[in-house]
């Protein structure tokens, strides 16, 4: 930016810039030398680095520089080599053979072992990550063939047991750091030793997270950038100014706000990127209590469906952020089928149906009272509340915003004590591990969050959820979803609003930054400077 | 009174915070008349520039609520908590002061205590907690304002009625025999209300104030529009779209202004020790 | 004589559009030589402050316009001067004293310090200020003026206060004194004490007084010569000596006449069995305590006894301080007590409650002293009235006939019921408070400092009801003064207290006639204007 351009945007920014110094921590690394460096917004600060335990937000994207797992995924899934370089897979879907990279080694120096998966997939992560333990819980065995093979054996077939192998979901941890300690108080959580491109070099509480280069790292010639440093900016302002004064290069989920990310996008030396979040793809929907009147008659919410104008939210909220989302798979995430009955914005379709039900409007035209459990997660869900509540009001549905802060918003949902309420998990690449959860009757757990709240209960959704999960072909799956998704659109426990495109803000300087379908969350073994 | 009332209705002060304040009023008492449509209803497209649709003359925000139409109903909440909340903290401010004023002794050491108590805690910060805890909505600001706003009545009645309990005409009431509450309630209280009421003029701002504050956080009613949810939910788009929280931010300016002029005129007129001050 | 010192010419002062009369103070002219006392007397609102603020220059301008007249001081046209001039004639050549000494010091600055400063303002060598300070100190009588000049006001007595603020007013000084009311609130042994001090002074320093006063015995005590003025008009002016003896104006007379003086027949007395008992009554107040501080005892009433029968008044008569008003609110149970009894119709009432006490309100009355302060001002006078009654469960139509009948003993119009107190002057005002304690019907009537605040034609108005009222009704009245004449007027018999302790008592004319007691003596010795009652006008000031 030239002085010539100095307007008065600029001169607010200067202004908005100098008054959140007092909240951005000084960003005191020398930034002179010609290292290649990476600033990256880190919010909120991971709690820990430990991947192990903690899986939440910006410790993946930490953590995923310093661990690995087996494999990496395309953006369309397609497994790519990880610490495995090459797997097989029986004709009967039972037996899983993984080829270790053989000149992997752990941050501290031992090697990287057939013995360390083992320990990994059949002890450590089976008693601390519920999400792995839905993966690893279908194995017979798990066994070390050699020194750099391990096979797993499937009690019966389990389709997406090769996604099983993303970062996150099962980290390889360090048998001989780990094995016969308490896991939660192994006093190695706070120096993660993992065998990724980075190692931890430096943590300044509240104030930056430095990696540097690992150099022992088993890819050739990798990685190619010397540090990445992790910027903690828990203020939001202070994160849109960081981007723009290019002061970091990467920000990423919802780091920015979603009305800013229009903005920086057109900065000039940024890009927006919507790719690298195919593996989270949630859908923005709305849950439906089924078990409670008049939610508990599919017309009601079938009503709904069409009294809310998906593009609308897509524009309004998520500030183009998204498109309309068809049903209960996000087109992004495996076995999604655009097939399904459609709910087109139509109001005297909604109106007929609440006709049908016998809900008359009253003399000030309002037919029920429904209540909506409001999302705490902050002004974007604010809004989604009041647009659903302004757009039901049209068809007579008066909506009353039930506030809530994020415990009691868990706890009321767990428990059910809710009518409506919004959400957006995510799907994790495929439909027997992101989605099906939120259906099958034996998932209806009270106390239990992000479960099967709604409390819908179909035995022939429940059949086709497990012949999906447990067919060896694609095909076979693809067909049991297909139906299962048909069958969801026209009973509509849930209000499938829009698909959410996570904006990743890159400087241009960077290249090969997004190669996968975790995208920011990837080791950046390959990312480096222009 | 009536010299006092004329005195107040010439006063410049007063009669500019006088006329805004009747706009609020009127606004608030013919936004359903004006804007039959629901404030919460988009009206036309988002991001709609003021002074563009003759329709919609102060534009719309990002959901494409009509502004104008959020100020009218935005006003009657801003009336109803400013009120509402006042009066809360004036009736439970005059009787503990009244009670501390006039018993003095323990019961005085005992009240000023719990009101100390009440004071030490940050005002808008227990505002805020109240309203957490008793769940957003109208009743709840009500009450969370009017609880951390009584003490300073409490403190003001009781200082009067600690001068005025050692006035003759007090003695002459307890010599005649009649009872505390006769004295209390009859005899001191009346001549405590013009500090009262000129104070509460200014807490009804203030009240205002912390209901908007509130609201810009994010705590507010949610099915109530209200200036400072408008302010709130708009300064996200502050840079696109100026307008949204620039006239809520102007309306409650005026309404602040006003009612702090009209609560300088209530001094100038009613607070016995001025109004002297100016006669000599 | 050359010119006079200062020269009132046709003054003329404007009141707000407002008021009932046009000007505060109008042609007023005056004159005043060096080495001369003038004193300025009238009642209230008669407007002699105002002609001795416009004097000093200390007219609220935007309230008061002199609208007509010159006053001149040694030359020097005062009313065409700016701020600035008047300040160097201000406390360099013209002192003042005010009435208040409390309120007129600074209560937070030493008292050598102050009175430094008002040299420090006019340019004297700061080396010579606190030697002068001292001698001033000295100068006005007070003992150790070394150590006074090291406290702070509130540690001084009233009497105390007066005498520095008569030092700094002579610190520079000036040819001219003006003394507005400078002993209306002291006691009166204090108020002899000031009065003799002013006049010592400006004997030594022939300085020119203008002293403002209510008083007719100060004016005989201290004036050269007599100024009366009347809702601002002079009406007469002459020496002292004529003035006082032989009025030519009938309004000078009515004042003259209305003086109280001391009575010479003894009264008659009552007979009857008392109705009121006090014995061994003791009353200590504590100040300060708390937490973790011990409270401070002072004894305000210590072992009194007296009793009081229908028909009969008893006067209770000391300075301030005596006990005397406590004495009062202990009878009226507005105040509990800590030792002795107080017995009322043979009944205890100190420990009285509920409808044991209630009875006794209803038989037991009070009239208060400030006239303004007695009545809420945010109540008609008839609901004030009535509240008594009502509150005894008397019902509303006999309660306001009651009252009606009242308003019109006390010589109101019935028609004053529906207006608001301050519709009323000060006697009026004392009427209605008279009427609200008769209202109930009481068998005594305590009354404190009744007629005090009241101008003096005023006072014998409301002595006169108050004794016609205590015969009629047939009442024992406790009637507490601080003024020996007026305790004299209305009194049978009278108590003299001392710090809390009943010094003498007895038929009054024996007592004020042959007072036994030092103290006593010293109070009627202290009472101004007594040669002047007693005909004695050689001792007059010639």
């Amino acid at each position: 930016m030239n002085d010539l351009t100095m307007n008065r945007r600029t001169v607010l920014l200067a202004g908005s810039a100098s008054l959140l110094a007092g909240l951005m921590p000084q960003m005191t690394l020398a930034q002179s030398n010609n290292a290649a460096r990476m600033n990256v917004i880190a919010f909120p600060e991971p709690p820990t680095l430990f991947i192990g335990l903690d899986q939440n937000g910006s410790t993946q994207t930490v953590s995923g520089k310093i661990y690995e797992s087996l494999l990496s995924y395309d953006f369309d899934f397609t497994p790519k080599p990880g610490l495995a370089e090459s797997w097989d897979v029986s004709e009967d879907g039972l037996t899983y053979t993984f080829h270790l990279v053989k000149t992997a080694k752990w941050h501290d120096g031992e090697p990287f072992t057939a013995d360390d998966v083992v320990f990994t997939t059949k002890e450590f992560l089976m008693e601390v990550h519920p999400r792995a333990r839905g993966i690893f819980q279908n194995c017979e065995t798990i066994e070390a063939v050699d020194e750099h093979t391990v096979r797993f054996t499937l009690k019966q077939p389990f389709a997406p047991f090769l996604m099983g192998f993303e970062m996150s979901t099962a980290p390889m941890i360090p048998a001989h750091l780990y094995r016969g300690t308490d896991f939660r108080t192994n006093p190695n959580n706070n120096k993660p030793i993992g065998t990724g491109p980075f190692k931890l070099a430096e943590w300044n509480r509240g104030s930056y997270i430095r990696l540097e280069k690992n150099p022992d790292y088993h890819g050739e010639g990798e990685p190619h950038l010397d540090e990445i440093i992790f910027q903690i900016l828990p203020d939001a302002g202070a994160r849109a100014v960081a981007i723009e004064q290019g002061q970091v290069q990467q920000a990423q989920f919802f780091d920015i706000e979603m009305f800013d990310i229009q903005r920086l996008s057109e900065l000039g030396n940024i890009q927006l990127i919507t790719k690298g979040y195919e593996f989270y793809a949630p859908v923005a929907r709305i849950e439906f209590n089924t078990r409670v009147e008049p939610f508990n008659d599919k017309r009601f919410r079938q009503a709904i469906c069409h009294a809310l104008d998906k593009q609308l939210f897509a524009d309004a909220i998520f500030f183009g952020l998204g498109k309309p989302a068809t049903g209960p798979i996000s087109n992004r995430t495996r076995f999604y089928d655009a097939d399904v009955k459609p709910y087109d914005y139509d109001l005297e379709k909604a109106a007929a149906l609440l006709d049908e039900m016998g809900l008359k409007p009253d003399a000030n035209g309002v037919r029920r009272t429904v209540k909506f459990l409001r999302l705490p997660w902050g002004e974007t869900w604010a809004r989604f509340a009041e647009l659903v509540q302004q757009q039901l009001a049209l068809i007579g549905i008066k909506v009353e915003i039930e506030p809530a802060d994020p415990a009691s918003w868990t706890s009321k949902y767990a428990n059910w004590e809710f009518e409506m309420t919004s959400n957006y998990p995510y799907q994790f690449g495929d439909p027997a591990l992101g989605v099906s959860r939120f259906f099958v009757s034996s998932n209806i757990r009270k106390g239990v969050a992000y479960s099967n709240c709604t409390g819908y209960e179909n035995p022939e959704v429940d059949a086709l959820f497990e012949k999906g999960a447990t067919a060896t072909s694609d095909a076979d799956r693809q067909a049991a979803y297909s139906a299962a998704q048909k069958i969801l659109v026209e009973d509509v426990p849930m209000a499938w609003l829009v698909e959410v495109d996570f904006p990743t803000l890159l400087d241009k300087g960077y290249e090969d930054v997004v190669v996968s379908a975790i995208g920011v969350n990837e080791t950046y073994r390959k990312a480096r400077k222009a | 009174m009536n010299a006092s009332l004329r005195r107040f209705l010439t006063n410049p002060k007063a009669v500019v915070g006088l006329v805004i304040l009747m706009l609020v009023v009127l606004a608030a008492i013919f936004a359903p008349v004006i804007f039959p449509r629901n404030p919460w209803q988009m009206a036309s497209r988002p991001f709609l520039p003021p002074f563009q649709d003759a329709k919609f003359w102060l534009g719309t925000d990002m959901l494409g609520r009509d502004i104008l139409a959020g100020l009218a109903y935005g006003a009657q909440i801003s009336l109803i908590v400013g009120v509402a909340s006042t009066v809360v903290a004036v009736v439970v401010g005059v009787l503990f002061g009244a009670m501390a004023g006039y018993y003095g002794g323990f019961v005085d050491d005992a009240l000023m205590r719990v009101t100390e108590f009440f004071q030490t805690i940050p005002t808008f910060v227990f505002a805020l907690l109240l309203v957490a805890i008793l769940s957003p909505s109208v009743m709840s600001i009500i009450i969370a304002i009017g609880v951390v706003s009584w003490p300073p009545v409490a403190r003001l009645v009781r200082s009067e009625f600690a001068s005025l309990r050692s006035r003759d005409f007090v003695k002459a009431a307890v010599v005649l025999g009649q009872s505390n509450r006769q004295i209390i309630f009859s005899q001191i209280l009346p001549n405590t209300m013009s500090p009262v009421i000129a104070m509460a003029s200014l807490m009804v701002a203030s009240a205002i104030l912390t209901e908007a504050a509130i609201s810009f956080l994010g705590l507010g009613d949610p099915n109530m529009m209200s200036w400072g949810y408008m302010v709130g939910a708009a300064r996200t788009v502050i840079r696109q779209a100026w307008w949204m929280s620039f006239f809520p931010g102007i309306v409650i300016l005026l309404v602040v202004l006003a009612l702090n002029l009209v609560g300088e005129a209530l001094n100038d007129v009613l607070n016995p020790r001025l109004a002297r001050k100016g006669r000599q | 004589m050359s010119d006079p010192l200062l020269k009132i010419e046709k003054l003329t002062v404007a009141l707000p559009s407002a008021g009932d009369r046009v000007n505060a103070v109008s042609d007023v002219s005056l004159t005043l030589d060096k080495g001369e006392i003038l004193c300025i007397v009238g009642e209230s609102g008669s407007g002699k402050s105002i002609t001795a603020s416009t004097v000093m220059g200390l007219l609220p301008s935007d309230q008061l316009k002199i609208t007509g007249g010159s006053v001149t001081f040694d030359g020097i046209d005062l009313l065409a001067l700016d701020e600035n001039g008047m300040r160097k004639v201000r406390g360099a050549r013209i002192g003042m004293i005010f009435q208040e000494p409390m309120t007129s010091l600074n209560p937070v600055m030493k008292i050598g310090r102050q009175i430094e400063e008002v040299m420090e303002a006019h340019g004297i060598a700061r080396e010579k200020r606190q030697a002068r300070a001292i001698e001033l100190l000295q100068a006005v009588g007070l003992p150790e003026p070394e150590a006074i000049a090291e406290r702070y006001p509130f540690r001084l007595s009233g009497g105390q206060r007066q005498r520095v603020m008569i030092a700094m007013a002579l610190a520079l000084e000036p040819d001219m004194l003006i003394a507005d009311e400078p002993t209306t609130a002291l006691d009166v042994t204090t108020q002899a004490q000031i009065l003799k001090l002013i006049r010592d002074l400006q004997r030594e320093r022939g300085m020119g007084v203008l002293f403002i006063t209510h008083d007719f015995g100060v004016v005989a005590d201290i004036a050269d010569r007599v100024a009366v003025m009347q809702k601002g008009v002079v009406v007469e002016v002459g020496p002292a000596s004529e003035v006082l003896v032989s009025p030519g104006h009938p309004y000078t007379k009515s004042l003259i006449d209305a003086v109280p003086g001391f009575r010479e027949q003894a009264s008659a007395g009552s007979t009857e069995a008392p109705v009121l008992k006090v014995s061994g009554l003791r009353k200590v107040y504590r100040t300060g305590g708390g937490l973790f501080a011990v409270p401070k005892e002072f004894v305000a009433v210590n072992d009194v006894s007296f009793s009081i029968a229908r028909g009969e008044t008893l006067g209770l008569v000391g300075e301030s301080g005596s006990g005397k008003s406590t004495i009062g609110q202990c009878v009226m149970r507005i105040n509990g007590i800590d030792g002795g009894k107080v017995e009322f119709n043979g009944s205890d009432i100190v420990n009285a409650s509920g409808a044991a006490l209630k009875a006794y309100r209803a038989q037991a009355q009070m009239v208060f002293q400030d006239p303004f302060a007695s009545l809420n001002p945010r109540h008609k006078v008839g609901r004030s009235i009535m509240a008594g009654p009502l509150a005894h469960g008397v019902d509303t139509a006999t309660a306001r006939s009651r009252m009606e009948q009242l308003l019109k003993r006390v010589g109101l119009d019935a028609s004053a019921a529906d207006r608001y107190p301050h519709e009323f002057s000060g006697g009026q005002r004392q009427r209605i408070g008279i009427a609200r304690a008769l209202a109930v019907e009481p068998d005594l009537l305590v009354a404190d400092e009744a007629v005090s605040a009241l101008d003096v034609s005023v006072q014998a108005q409301v002595l006169d009801l108050l004794r016609e009222i205590r015969d009629e009704f047939h009442l024992a009245m406790l009637f507490i003064t601080h003024d020996l004449r007026v305790a004299s007027q209305i009194c049978d018999r009278v108590i003299v207290l001392h710090r809390g302790r009943i010094v003498e008592e007895g038929e009054v004319t024996n007592v004020f006639g042959d007072p036994q007691d030092s103290y006593t003596r010293n109070l009627l010795a202290a009472v101004p204007g007594q040669k002047w009652h007693r005909g004695e006008q050689q001792a007059l000031p010639a």
